[in-house]
């Protein structure tokens, strides 16, 4: 439904009074995948990695600086649009199926606006509904998240943390998209009120059968969610695979990092060995040369500082940058 | 048992236009020497501004109202002695010698905890200046070891470096060479490495336990990640509404939780080494802090509440076979009075 090819996204660094371009962030860095209808892609990575970037750049709230993002909403037989390249004007139609839900629930809502109003406001923008219609579809979007339709004329500061996101799924919902984006959805929550807004988006992606990109730091909440999950580095994918297969064995040096930190809440002997990666993440304006995980690597060899490993096909729905994945016996998390 | 810090009966209130909000409500817990003490609970339970009791830095409207903080600490002659942190005046001279020398604090975000305007050397000697009689030149070779310490490389570079030169991670690592520069026999640590990655929250943690074992100081690490918990606790205390509802090894706890909201918040976890479709949630949400509940303050949200038991008493610590504390009535004569245990039901059919 979704495949982004050569994705890039280059922020210029400027100096001096005249603004001279010095140099270039490349937040994203050449990156591409595909969603298939109805999945669950999660995409995880550090801060400063480039994934929200990602997400934006599909919204096209960015515009890209390489790369094509074909978009189907209808499937295989529907209209395809490209959406790096279309205008304002013809992407207007086609932003009705593109949703995203934002990370902070209390700056992403208007606080002098009532939930009608800020529910309501994309079928009132396109000019779907008005009036009583209009209230109708708030209240039937209120029931489906979880809120009592008597919110309807109320103001966000009366909400709680949990509540907000759920008026911010009303309102990426309303306009019944078929890819919504989720950029750090539970990661501002608490962990139990992580767990109803998880469950929430699970029931509403079977109900209304959504297409999600999960964009999140938590591998524990992607894991859960996510059917496939692609994992970010300084702007480049590293690794693409299937949930289980990802955490059960992963294949990527990095992946195998990430999934060593994660500390699991149980007794002693369920936390594995822990891998503390020296260094710090490679500056995006400035990366190493080779691999760009390479000096922060422990497998790291020669060929590694002077080649950049390509995003390559490793068995059937698997995907790896790295030279040596053949080679290397990495260990995963969790057996189930 | 050797108890480098008591907590009895502690209450901490923030006195509003709204009302009074109990964000500390009888606290009770002790922290041994040299140990983890994990405080675990979301946010609004009461773990900051316990740690900010101790620390004696309620800031008004809160008020430390009542409770003891036993801190033991050797006297003049060696001997072990016990001295009430909330007897002393929170800005006297005895009160700000504890404070940042013996017990010291590091904070969530790193960044706003350290000065923009100050180089990073200064504000380390400035502390060592405080608490220990050296000189300006001693000092700064102090702070250079213990940049040293937390792993900073080239440390006396970095003495003239400003926060913001620095990466998150670097500024924590700062604020623990600051904290342990006066070798406190106590840390603590109020979610130290919430707003880090997952690679620098593993570096840092690493970093303190390493740190821990070699001066041999106690750490109340506060958090609301129970995975880092499980990691780094030897023992854990779980907080509720101002309340700690259960503590005890951390060991047991993860392996055989007894309170109602431990195992819901357990549960409520998405997990890496467990495949579920849906989560577990706790049903409502905490209660607004200015309300007053009786009984149990679960008990709206608990999976095992007993009408007419745990809406009308309060329940009281009690210590469990292994030297577990709960608070919570299922394990009491009441619970028993109420309804048959289930189980035995089980048993017969």
């Amino acid at each position: 439904m979704l495949e982004v090819n050569g994705l890039k996204k280059h922020f210029p660094l400027t100096a001096g009074l005249f603004s001279k371009v010095v140099s270039h962030i490349k937040a994203v860095d050449g990156v591409d995948f595909a969603l298939k209808k109805g999945e669950t892609l999660g995409l995880v990575g550090e801060s400063g990695c480039g994934k929200t970037t990602v997400g934006r750049l599909i919204m096209r709230l960015y515009e890209p600086t390489a790369g094509s993002i074909q978009f189907r909403p209808h499937g295989e037989e529907g209209e395809d649009y490209d959406l790096a390249t279309l205008d304002n004007a013809s992407l207007r139609p086609v932003r009705s199926h593109l949703q995203m839900i934002f990370q902070d629930p209390y700056t992403s809502l208007n606080p002098r606006k009532t939930l009608l109003d800020i529910i309501g406001e994309p079928l009132r923008l396109n000019g779907m509904s008005r009036g009583s219609e209009l209230e109708d579809r708030v209240v039937e979007m209120l029931r489906l998240v979880g809120l009592r339709p008597e919110y309807i004329s109320r103001y966000p500061h009366a909400f709680s943390g949990g509540q907000r996101q759920r008026i911010g799924i009303a309102r990426a919902l309303i306009l019944n998209p078929t890819l919504v984006i989720a950029d750090e959805p539970v990661s501002a929550l608490d962990v139990s009120v992580q767990a109803q807004i998880l469950n929430l988006l699970k029931f509403l992606q079977r109900e209304l059968d959504l297409t999600y990109l999960f964009i999140a730091h938590d591998l524990g909440v992607v894991k859960h969610i996510s059917d496939r999950v692609a994992v970010m580095y300084v702007g480049k994918l590293v690794e693409l695979a299937e949930a289980d297969d990802l955490y059960r064995k992963p294949l990527h040096p990095y992946t195998e990092a990430l999934l060593s930190a994660v500390h699991v809440a149980g007794p002693a002997h369920s936390q594995g060995e822990r891998i503390v990666l020296e260094g710090e993440v490679a500056d995006p304006s400035d990366p190493p040369s080779g691999c760009y995980f390479h000096p922060r690597c422990r497998y790291a060899q020669e060929r590694c500082n002077q080649e950049t490993p390509e995003l390559r096909r490793f068995a059937d729905s698997r995907f790896v940058a790295c030279h040596y994945a053949e080679e290397l016996d990495l260990a995963g998390a969790g057996t189930t | 048992m050797d108890t480098l810090l008591e907590v009895r009966d502690l209450q901490t209130h923030f006195f509003m236009a709204e009302g009074v909000a109990k964000a500390v409500d009888h606290t009770t817990f002790s922290i041994r020497r040299g140990q983890v003490l994990g405080v675990v609970g979301e946010s609004g339970c009461g773990k900051s501004v316990t740690a900010r009791s101790i620390m004696r830095m309620v800031r008004p409207p809160g008020h430390t109202v009542d409770g003891e903080i036993l801190y033991s600490r050797p006297d003049q002659n060696g001997q072990s002695a016990s001295i009430d942190l909330l007897q002393l005046s929170a800005t006297g001279t005895e009160m700000r010698a504890i404070r940042g020398g013996e017990i010291a604090m590091i904070f969530q975000e790193p960044r706003a905890s350290l000065s923009p305007v100050h180089r990073i050397g200064d504000q380390i000697t400035e502390n060592i200046l405080l608490h220990q009689a050296v000189s300006r030149l001693e000092a700064e070779e102090i702070a250079v070891d213990m940049l040293r310490q937390v792993h900073i490389p080239m440390a006396e570079q970095r003495l003239d470096a400003f926060a913001h030169q620095l990466s998150g991670g670097m500024c924590q690592r700062v604020m623990i060479a600051m904290a342990l520069s006066c070798h406190p026999s106590l840390l603590i640590a109020d979610e130290p490495t919430t707003a880090l990655d997952v690679t620098t929250e593993a570096q840092i943690l690493e970093l303190m336990q390493g740190l821990q074992a070699d001066l041999d100081m106690a750490i109340m690490f506060i958090t609301h990640d129970l995975g880092v918990v499980a990691d780094m606790a030897d023992e854990v205390a779980v907080m509720y509404l101002g309340k700690v509802v259960e503590q005890g090894a951390a060991a047991d706890i993860f392996r055989d939780p007894k309170h109602p909201y431990t195992i819901a918040l357990l549960e409520s976890l998405p997990r890496l080494d467990q495949k579920r479709d849906w989560l577990q949630t706790i049903r409502g949400v905490v209660p607004d802090p200015y309300s007053t509940l009786n009984g149990c303050p679960f008990h709206t949200r608990c999976a095992d509440f007993i009408e007419g038991v745990c809406d009308e008493i309060v329940p009281e610590p009690i210590t469990l076979e292994d030297n577990r504390e709960v608070r919570c009535l299922l394990y009491t004569e009441h619970a028993r009075q109420e309804r048959p245990p289930v189980a035995e039901d089980s048993s017969h059919s």
